[in-house]
């Protein structure tokens, strides 16, 4: 009874009166899809093909796609996935300061009133969970509106010479031609962005947050930079699929590896927490 | 009947010992002062004693109950440690309704009648963002009263406040004691916290020095 209560205090605390937050993400997917929408007519206008219909998942591919394997070659600088990092990274960012700001604040006496560190995690978790979801689901929601304004297809039909094209990708890194984006590719990296922001949760029990913040910002750019499935933000780069790219690897088994790091992450940062000192970094 | 008995505890944070092997006991009924200067400990001991920090060594036991192994923090303690914190959103009353939400409940004529005691009748209903730093300190008080708790901690109470508003802390914190609660409070105000503490603990570099009984309480 007590958790649930804790737990509503955060969705009113941490999303209720939160929620103009969720406005960014919503902007920037707008300019983003307006940006998508410009690229599409430009195929469409290069290879002369007028009636030329996209679909919304040609959008989203675009949003969530991230990059391509990169190979380093001296002629071939690193570039970052500009896209598809804001994406993840600001999700990463609207998350940060409130679990903190809670424990130091108004939070003590919610833990000491509730008789347990462990429902205040817990809750913590959901929270951070839930706002996580909240936030993809408006970038799908604009992504949607998006299409529906622009008279995109509804349907996850693929087009990948459209995304060859607009993702501007070099010519020796051939995408298959798939006719749909699987539903399962679809949920992977909102999975993958929520595992970091627990990640980031958890960091925080070490670290400041901003440092947690640029812990998370590291591994980004390291998992872009370098395809293997060791560095979990490859599960969030769709466009490494092997759905859709040769050598892509296995998206599916991003599934269980997010069940068990999720799962260790959460039991860690409990036994982390139970032994924290709830004080400010400055008192130490 | 509410004790809390601490038996040589010491905390190390960062190579630095903040507090080094204390041992006191303190029974229900009375006033406890901690005094001492910045850094000498008192803050440190509070959080302990909250269990919002664990000591490196040694035990806090209240009423028996081991501090971090048998509960995780006393079951009825109420406290205000240096600045209060609230939810700048919320009004003086809706931050307290949040926090009684998790334990006892209180309606708002209850809640009300303590905004009364601490004088912030009008006030309870304006932004807490808009509170002076002396409202904000009466607010914590309440906060920390509110449901009357057994074990009540007050890290300078009167920072901030005028004199009437350290006279109803004053008057507050003796009738916590009355009705049986056990009060500890720190104070840079010496005079004060002598005319208030039925015992006083002194601290000088995280040691306890000092314990001095009032008289008229000595046994």
């Amino acid at each position: 009874m007590k958790f649930i209560k804790i737990f509503t205090s955060d969705i009113h605390n941490g999303i209720f009166k939160k929620c103009y937050l969720l406005i960014l993400p919503a902007i920037m997917t707008v300019f983003i899809c307006i940006s998508c929408i410009a690229r599409i007519h430009a195929y469409t206008n290069i290879n002369d093909i007028p009636d030329f219909t996209y679909s919304v998942a040609d959008m989203w591919l675009f949003v969530y796609g991230g990059m391509a394997q990169y190979t380093p070659t001296a002629s071939e600088p690193f570039q970052f996935p500009a896209i598809w990092s804001a994406i993840l990274a600001l999700s990463s960012l609207l998350v940060l300061n409130y679990p903190t700001k809670d424990m130091l604040g108004i939070g003590s006496h919610i833990i000491v009133s509730s008789g347990s560190r462990r429902k205040w995690w817990f809750s913590k978790i959901l929270w951070c969970t839930l706002f996580t979801i909240l936030y993809h689901l408006v970038i799908f929601v604009v992504i949607l509106i998006s299409g529906i304004i622009s008279h995109a297809d509804l349907t996850l039909a693929i087009d990948s010479q459209l995304q060859h094209h607009i993702h501007e990708l070099k010519p020796y890194i051939p995408l298959m031609n798939v006719s749909h984006i699987p539903v399962s590719a679809i949920f992977l990296p909102v999975l993958i962005s929520i595992l970091f922001n627990l990640i980031q949760l958890t960091l925080q029990l070490f670290i400041k947050p901003s440092y947690s913040f640029l812990c998370i910002c590291i591994i980004m750019i390291s998992s872009a930079y370098l395809m293997t499935p060791f560095l979990p933000y490859n599960y969030a780069i769709p466009l490494r699929y092997n759905w859709i790219y040769e050598n892509g690897f296995k998206y599916v088994y991003g599934y269980p590896a997010v069940a068990l790091i999720v799962t260790m992450v959460i039991l860690f940062g409990l036994y982390r927490f139970k032994n924290f000192d709830i004080i400010k970094k400055e008192d130490t | 009947m509410t004790t809390i008995d601490i038996k040589n505890i010491t905390k190390i944070i960062k190579k630095n010992t903040v507090l080094d092997n204390i041992s006191l006991t303190m029974s229900s009924g009375k006033i406890y002062g901690f005094q001492g200067i910045n850094g000498s400990g008192k803050t440190m001991l509070m959080r302990c004693i909250i269990g919002l920090i664990h000591p490196t060594s040694g035990r806090i036991s209240i009423n028996g109950k081991f501090l971090g192994k048998d509960i995780e923090f006393p079951e009825s303690i109420g406290f205000l440690l240096e600045n209060p914190a609230f939810l700048d959103g919320y009004t003086g009353i809706e931050n307290l309704r949040m926090l009684t939400k998790l334990n006892r409940n209180l309606t708002d004529t209850e809640l009300n009648t303590i905004l009364d005691k601490v004088e912030l009748t009008d006030a309870g209903n304006k932004k807490y963002k808009k509170y002076s730093l002396g409202m904000k300190q009466r607010l914590g008080i309440a906060a920390a009263v509110m449901e009357h708790p057994d074990i009540l901690i007050l890290d300078e109470p009167t920072n901030a406040l005028d004199t009437n508003g350290i006279n109803i802390v004053k008057d507050i914190i003796v009738s916590e004691r009355n009705h049986g609660a056990l009060v500890i409070i720190s104070c840079h105000d010496t005079d004060l916290l002598i005319n208030l503490s039925d015992e006083i603990f002194r601290l000088q570099a995280g040691q306890l020095v000092e314990h001095t009984v009032k008289k008229s309480t000595a046994k």
